[in-house]
């Protein structure tokens, strides 16, 4: 059977047919580097993710470069590709990986990885590194991820480290002597380490002392012995997306997505992203409002994002805003912000987005308590809250959610209850407010999600909560949260006791990762498919302990397996935030004052605004 | 206020698309190419596209039918310029001035229908087969409701013209002209379904490649495209 044959026997088969608007056909010459942006997840996830649509048009903009797409099959396809015996491939040219020059897998989430080994399967690549030759592609990764890459690193090749949009370029010049034949590829993952941002682990050997522990890596070849992150120096000027695939199916974020600034200034010390995407740099209103035009009009997308880490911190977010919705509200062209701040401006600015549809917002207080808020530097007051809520209720809204951490350091009772405290907060405002002409009843949704302790934050030292722990505290939150209009929902904590076994994991466990992916775990993420069971027999066959990596706390002295990398953060910034943490002691937004993290010097080699 | 009629094929690879994919490509598509569109009043205003006839995912198609309501005329050839995914083509535009809605008017589509058996068939009397076929009465099939109840439903009366074009190897190809529209259809599949088990076949249909040549409404008793519907009918 052929691919158009078996795609009768799937459901949603335009995941897998390509040629959406703005999808590039070139032609391929023996000169052509072709690439593959694979990501490890379902079409409709990977389609949403705006660093795919960023390195797609970079790479098919160079003239001698073909990047194509590929992403995890559902379930069915694969069983459809291997009872055929076909091989996965790519949208574009429906070309076997296995046949294409370099696979450039994006690391969004710790719990994708078995997907990564089961696409490497299906296209009938070799999964461990030291197993391929020079016929096979290169394995390349970037993302969020790569800033542990070691329970991978027996994986991939080339992790890139950073912002790939320069690196990725310089890297393709390295591979064109490649591709030519004038160097070996032993010569080639030299020349690689040496362009700064680019992790080569075979030539890093970890070393471990008798407890299992790291003591360092031994460097093996005339390489850096540090990898520093690489930014985008000047985000205004430098490589912009000015149109975007416009995806078949129901995707996630089916909308325009244009990013107004990179980095965060807000130092929330759980958030990984606030520390390795730093500094900020802003692009000026008058480039996002040019992109958004040249995006709009090649895409046909009924409705835009602004995205960022922290959108409402965009320093003219009010005035972009307004633009915006003056010059697209004719063409029935809505605008959306995917994060909104606990605070009266926040609500200013969005409703007059959402005029009409008065569909429910989300809010992240994260903690149920003034104290614990603190402890994570979550710049949310009791005030803050309170007032939010009155403005939205009293503007017409009705429904609310709220996002919430548990298993944060130092959390107590007394914070859970908090988190109870808040919900009633909200239904209690709204009856007091009894707002005119909304005829339904006040509705509050707490979530909360099980904290994750990750690299290069504050955080990173800390033993996570166990299983039983988690429980407990969810327990105690059903209890509580027994207010009528309030909706709970939880995550389970087995899937993110297995993240935090990966985010701080060394290069140990990717022999469990092997054999978790031998015994069938695949989308680990996907609720239904998570076989915690199977990952347990995993460690024990492969003779690890998940506790070793997420629920033990680390000393600060002790060597962590993401030491080799540099995001540009000292650690003595993150041995002092987490002390500030334990003393529940704020540290303040650095746009107004910079707290000393060590960025503008490592990474700018001068100011992050004029006052670093 | 003007609609905007457009006749397009639905080929090679886009015959996957689901009908809601379909109409949020021609939304989109419609938009970034700046036509007038007319959206709907209210909480959440919407184009207004209208399908003749949703095509089931798989098929492929010669000549689909749907409109467009605009605020205001545009150059037909614009409409025609108009470039949309591989698969996806305008093979002819009009404005028209006509109160009937396609849906109610269509009622006949014709499809080419490719069966691949599990083994060989071409030793079969296909060719008298069907013509038998076409002589019978009736011949009933159970068909679920929208209520989800199940009524039985005559074959015979949906099927206005049934052909064979080839048969050799494990393949049979046939013509067939099938009701299609607001008073009921036949569903080519359950067609080589209902064929198959009349003439006892052992022989399983493993795929179908079912083709769409058009769509059809009756004026003055002669089967019309209905691309040419018009305020008369
Ligand atoms: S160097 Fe200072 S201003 Fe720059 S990101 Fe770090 S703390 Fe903020």
């Amino acid at each position: 059977m052929n691919l158009e044959a078996l795609l009768r026997n799937v459901e949603k088969p335009s995941r897998y047919i390509g040629g959406e608007i703005n999808t590039f056909q070139k032609e391929i010459t023996d000169n052509t580097i072709r690439f593959a942006f694979a990501f490890p997840d379902i079409y409709e996830v990977g389609m949403s993710h705006l660093g795919m649509q960023i390195i797609y048009r970079l790479l098919n903009e160079q003239d001698n470069v073909y990047c194509e797409r590929v992403f995890a099959p559902w379930v069915d396809m694969e069983a459809e590709l291997r009872a055929n015996n076909l091989k996965l491939v790519t949208l574009e040219t429906k070309t076997a990986l296995g046949d294409l020059d370099i696979l450039g897998f994006t690391l969004q989430y710790e719990l994708s990885y078995t997907n990564i080994l089961n696409m490497l399967n299906l296209a009938g690549i070799e999964l461990l590194s030291k197993n391929r030759n020079e016929k096979d592609p290169l394995i390349v990764a970037g993302g969020p991820c790569v800033y542990n890459p070691e329970p991978l690193a027996d994986f991939i090749d080339i992790f890139f480290i950073g912002e790939a949009e320069e690196l990725l370029l310089e890297f393709i010049e390295v591979y064109k002597l490649y591709k030519d034949k004038k160097i070996s590829k032993h010569d080639l993952l030299i020349k690689a380490a040496n362009i700064e941002g680019l992790y080569v682990p075979k030539f890093y050997e970890p070393e471990y002392n008798e407890d299992g522990t790291m003591s360092g890596y031994k460097v093996t070849e005339d390489v850096p012995k540090v990898i520093k992150k690489r930014i985008i120096q000047d985000f205004d000027s430098g490589f912009q997306l000015e149109s975007m695939i416009v995806p078949f199916a129901d995707i996630v974020h089916d909308r325009a997505m244009v990013e107004i600034f990179r980095g965060c200034t807000k130092g929330c010390r759980f958030c990984q992203a606030g520390m390795i995407y730093r500094p900020v740099r802003e692009k000026k209103p008058e480039t996002i409002m040019d992109n958004v035009e040249k995006i709009m009009s090649s895409t046909g997308f009924e409705e835009m994002s602004l995205a960022s880490l922290s959108t409402m911190d965009y320093s003219q977010i009010g005035p972009l805003v307004k633009d915006l919705v003056g010059k697209y509200e004719m063409d029935n062209i809505g605008v959306s912000l995917p994060s909104l701040r606990l605070d009266s401006f926040s609500v200013d600015v969005v409703k007059d987005i959402q005029k009409i549809k008065k569909t429910g917002l989300t809010f992240a207080p994260e903690a149920g308590t003034q104290r614990l808020r603190d402890v994570i530097n979550k710049g949310v007051s009791e005030q803050n809250i309170s007032d939010t809520f009155n403005s939205i209720f009293s503007l017409g809204w009705h429904r609310v959610k709220l996002y919430f951490m548990i298993g944060l350091p130092t959390e107590t009772t007394e914070d859970l209850d908090g988190i109870s405290e808040i919900a009633n907060l909200g239904t209690y405002t709204f009856k007091q407010l009894k707002p005119e002409g909304v005829k339904k009843s006040v509705q509050v949704t707490v979530s909360t999600s099980c904290f994750v302790p990750k690299p290069f934050t504050p955080f990173q030292w800390m033993g996570q909560d166990d299983i039983p722990t988690f429980r407990q505290k969810i327990q105690h939150l059903r209890t509580k949260l027994i207010n009528r209009k309030v909706v709970y929902n939880y995550h389970d904590p087995e899937t993110s006791l297995l993240e935090g076994v990966f985010a701080r994991g060394d290069r140990k466990i990717g022999a469990a990762l092997l054999r978790a992916f031998e015994l069938g775990c695949k989308f680990d993420g996907w609720h239904e498919y998570f076989r915690y069971d199977l990952w347990r027999t995993a460690f024990e066959e492969t003779h690890l302990e998940m506790g070793f990596y997420n629920t033990r706390e680390r000393a600060y002295d002790e060597y962590l397996p993401w030491d080799i990398l540099d995001p540009g953060i000292h650690k003595s910034y993150l041995v002092s935030e987490y002390e500030n943490a334990l003393n529940a002691v704020v540290t303040g937004d650095c746009r107004d004052s910079c707290t000393g993290c060590g960025v503008n010097v490592q990474i700018i080699g001068g100011d992050c605004y004029g006052n670093a | 206020m003007e609609t905007l009629r457009i006749l397009y094929t639905k080929d090679s690879y886009m015959r996957f698309l689901g009908h809601l994919e379909l109409m949020k490509l021609f939304e989109r598509v419609f938009r970034f190419n700046k036509l007038p569109l007319k959206f709907s009043e209210g909480f959440n205003p919407i184009p207004r596209l209208t399908f003749a006839s949703p095509l089931s995912v798989g098929y492929s198609s010669k000549a689909e039918v749907m409109e467009v309501i605009l605020n205001s005329e545009i150059s037909i050839q614009q409409v025609k310029d108009i470039k949309f995914p591989n698969g996806i083509k305008v093979l002819d535009a009009q404005f028209i001035n006509c109160k009937h809605s396609l849906m109610s008017k269509l009622e006949f589509a014709e499809y080419i229908l490719k069966v691949e058996y599990d083994s060989k068939v071409e030793q079969l009397p296909f060719e008298e087969w069907v013509e038998s076929f076409l002589n019978e009465k009736e011949i009933f099939y159970e068909k679920k409701t929208k209520r989800g109840t199940v009524k039985a439903v005559n074959a015979l009366g949906q099927i206005h013209d049934m052909k064979l074009l080839y048969n050799a190897d494990n393949e049979v190809v046939f013509r067939v002209m099938l009701q299609t529209g607001s008073n009921g259809s036949l569903n080519p599949e359950k067609l080589v379904d209902i064929f198959g088990s009349h003439y006892k076949l052992n022989q399983k249909a493993v795929n179908i490649d079912v083709e769409r040549l058009g769509l059809y409404f009756t004026k003055n008793g002669t089967l019309t495209n209905l691309y040419e519907l018009s305020e008369e009918e």
